[in-house]
């Protein structure tokens, strides 16, 4: 069974087709990822596909991921690669969704009202969502939720303590993201660990170049996690503020004169990493100028909070899962390419079992897993990447049962793809 | 005698020592009438020394006790803050002593100055100064009653590590986390409304709420006073509420608001155990009152696997019980908080400083300099 996958970013959109045979053996057929999407600049779009050891890249305008999508369908028909069903990225599902769902008509309303819970996201899957319809009209489409995957936390962990009207109303809860990143860690968890799903206990931090977050994870299932009702609360982030007093928002509209959608664009666009240093949004840059005479003290700055802010998640964790932990892991672009975060993070911790060993956590590999704690630690400490295209297409292999009998189904629109028709 | 004032949004209130006793009056917001009283109760019998609780001290008040003196109280009250009336009221109050009680000492104790020590990766939050106003800080609250008990605990008793989590339950809990006695992160935030659930503080939420409530409609005050007045502990258990209502009502809603309590408050010692890399230390200060003793027992519990080892509590000097056996991994104490006992002990100490105008005038030329 062929599964085509999109994931959509905030200047990208990232799709792949995998060849589902079963959820353990899985091969990818395609990769493929618009770059630049909807940025203005000097530095061109772009379009790159990795087929049959050849990669294309095409640079063409996409002003928008409905171009993004359209190009992606147009190159899969061009080549004729057959797809049987198609996965979507869905970033907040609200209560809509607390588990993965087909995209049938009753669906596609729940998606639209999902719209307004995570602005900056929902609608990119939206509109990739019915350009894909559009191209590949007769099978089956569905979609993995970020936030359904927090469905099993607590009401003590989710229940916001505001009056009960304004709780009705607006369905306020702790909904927590990254779920499918954190689904595909949980799903290879038994393996790495040698331990039952259900048995496993660990807390995993989700480091990625855009969104950060933490999750406790108890008898296989999240019991915490440090985003909230949106992607921008608890750690600090590359651009985001994470985890701010509520009144310091009301005293930039009072005092500093902004209306609130400008002070939602400095949490969202202007803060975190950004807002500290001044002058770069990348843990990288930050930590690289720790010692510029220049740039010193506003990066140290920017890395000790960043640093502070996950450890104490990490430190809250601890105590949400009593001491109880098989491991600590570290995932997605910083969790796994910045050894210099995770040695600062852990060199506070061993009061909760963990030890780093620095050495193997210099020596770890950015694009497989590695174990790199110490012999004392009692707890094992992982870096590894996440696959979230890759869980997106298990877990449509897992609805659909695996397979899909492509001779009987409809074949894409190809004459209003090859046209260029939306 | 001293006498020692707080305020509030309706009125003033004081305690006159003497003698080791005690005179606890309340007025309404009439100086003149409190100049009255207070002549009264003190039969002719000069008073020594006045103490004024602030609340928010801001980049002015930099030490928790510290003689008044006007460029500290200039811009008293003025603050940006959920309460500014009882800062408000405390500036006219202590102007008004000032000049009707000429011959006593006037003394500032300032519940914010405590946490004006945080390193400045603890106090920030992680957005951009706009035009350097550098107001949106990490302020603190109870800095006098967690100040008071690492002082009751120093000295002769060595009770202290280097590493001690305070922890103050009422109403409005916070936590504080110390290195060496130096702070190094709190609970606390901007407002009052930050940190941990109160009794009508949401805590901390999520930034999109307020963002929502706004784009419905609301004025930034009805999201103030949604978020101050109408949630927290009130919310969950439905009716207005104390800490000691929430500890010891059996219904269910009430253990709802003391599961999230407890939750939180855990929370928050793992996130201050993870900045100072340990406990070895941890005072909890609050009220006696009903239920205070089995919320205690229950936060020992969550610890457990630290290595908290509860015992049946031994009475120390000043009043102080150890919770925890001699094995115990963290040791842990209470204290009970009396905020006129509280005053009386951090005027007592001495800790006036007669370089504060100094300090303070710095601290301004320094802030007009970044103006």
């Amino acid at each position: 069974m062929h599964i085509l996958v999109f994931n959509g970013g905030s200047s990208s959109l990232s799709y792949k087709i995998f060849n589902f045979e079963s959820p353990e053996k899985i091969t990818l057929i395609l990769k493929g990822k618009a770059y630049r999407v909807g940025v203005k600049g000097t530095q061109a779009s772009y379009i790159e596909n990795c087929y049959q050891g050849r990669t294309d890249k095409e640079v063409v305008p996409i002003p928008d991921h409905k171009t993004a999508a359209v190009l992606a369908s147009q190159y899969i028909v061009t080549h004729k690669i057959p797809v049987d069903a198609v996965g979507h990225r869905f970033v907040h599902g609200g209560e809509y969704f607390s588990r993965s769902a087909i995209l049938d008509d009753a669906s596609l309303k729940k998606v639209e009202a999902c719209l307004p819970l995570a602005p900056l996201h929902n609608p990119i899957s939206f509109h990739v969502i019915q350009e894909a319809k559009k191209v590949f009209s007769d099978i089956p489409h569905y979609l993995v939720i970020d936030s359904a995957f927090h469905a099993t936390i607590p009401a003590k962990a989710y229940t916001y303590p505001l009056p009960e009207e304004i709780v009705e109303r607006y369905k306020y809860r702790r909904f927590g993201f990254h779920g499918i990143s954190y689904s595909y860690i949980s799903h290879k968890m038994p393996q790495i660990l040698q331990k039952p799903a259900g048995k496993i206990n660990m807390i995993v931090c989700h480091l990625g170049t855009g969104g950060a977050s933490v999750m406790a994870v108890k008898d296989g299932k999240s019991v915490d996690t440090s985003m909230g009702a949106s992607p921008n609360s608890g750690l600090i982030m590359s651009t985001r503020s994470g985890d701010i007093d509520p009144m310091a928002i009301l005293y930039m509209i009072e005092e500093g004169g902004h209306t609130p959608a400008e002070v939602e664009n400095i949490l969202n666009n202007k803060s975190g990493l950004r807002g500290i240093s001044g002058f770069s949004s990348d843990i990288s840059d930050i930590v690289d100028n720790r010692a510029d005479p220049a740039l010193g003290v506003q990066a140290n700055l920017a890395f000790d909070m960043y640093i502070q802010r996950l450890r104490g998640y990490i430190g809250s964790f601890v105590m949400t899962l009593e001491g109880k932990m098989d491991a600590l892991v570290f995932t997605d672009d910083i969790g796994v390419n910045n050894p210099v975060v995770r040695e600062k993070v852990c060199a506070s911790l061993a009061w909760a079992g963990i030890v780093i060993d620095k050495d193997k956590n210099q020596r770890a590999p950015k694009d497989a897993q590695a174990f790199i704690q110490a012999s004392s630690s009692k707890v094992a400490i992982i870096s590894m990447p996440t696959e979230e295209e890759l869980m997106i297409c298990i877990e449509g292999g897992r609805m659909l049962g695996g397979r899909y009998d492509r001779v009987s189904a409809g074949r894409p629109d190809r004459d209003r793809v090859l046209s260029g028709q939306r | 005698m001293i006498v020692l004032v707080q305020a509030g949004p309706t009125g003033i209130e004081y305690c006159l020592v003497k003698d080791n006793k005690r005179t606890v009056r309340r007025t309404g917001l009439d100086l003149d009438l409190l100049k009255e009283k207070i002549q009264q109760d003190a039969q002719g019998v000069e008073i020594a020394v006045f103490g004024y609780r602030v609340e928010n001290g801001g980049d002015r008040i930099l030490r928790s006790v510290m003689d008044v003196a006007p460029s500290l109280i200039a811009n008293l009250g003025e603050e940006f803050q959920i309460d500014m009336d009882s800062d408000h009221v405390m500036k006219d109050c202590i102007n008004f002593c000032r000049r009707h009680f000429v011959v006593s000492r006037h003394v500032l104790l300032c519940e914010s100055a405590f946490l004006r020590a945080l390193p400045e990766h603890a106090r920030r939050f992680a957005i951009r100064d706009e035009k350097d106003d550098q107001t949106i800080r990490r302020c603190g609250r109870h800095g006098l009653a967690h100040e008071w008990a690492l002082d009751q605990c120093r000295g002769d008793q060595k009770v202290l590590g280097p590493r001690t989590i305070t922890l103050f339950l009422g109403d409005r809990s916070n936590l504080i986390a110390l290195q060496d006695g130096a702070p190094q992160a709190s609970s606390d935030g901007f407002s009052e409304i930050d940190g941990v659930v109160s009794s009508y503080g949401a805590g901390l939420i999520d930034t999109s709420i307020v963002f929502q409530l706004l784009s419905s409609g609301k004025s930034c005050e009805e999201v103030k006073e949604i978020l101050s007045t109408q949630s927290g502990l009130l919310a969950l258990a439905g009716t207005p509420c104390h800490l000691e209502d929430i500890l010891t009502r059996k219904d269910a809603k009430a253990g709802f608001a003391r599961e999230i309590l407890t939750y939180q408050i855990l929370k928050y010692i793992g996130s201050c155990a993870a900045v100072l890399g340990g406990v070895d230390t941890i005072l909890f200060v609050g009220e006696p009152g009903a239920g205070m003793k089995d919320l205690i027992e229950d936060l020992l519990a969550g610890m457990s696997f630290l290595g908290v080892q509860p015992s049946s509590g031994s009475r120390r000097s000043k009043g102080i019980t150890q919770l925890t056996g001699k094995d115990s991994g963290i040791t842990a104490y209470y204290l009970p908080y009396d905020r006129w006992q509280v005053m009386e002990d951090l005027l007592e100490r001495g800790d006036t400083h007669a370089a504060g105008e100094a300090a303070a005038s710095s601290a301004i030329s320094t802030r007009a300099d970044r103006e």
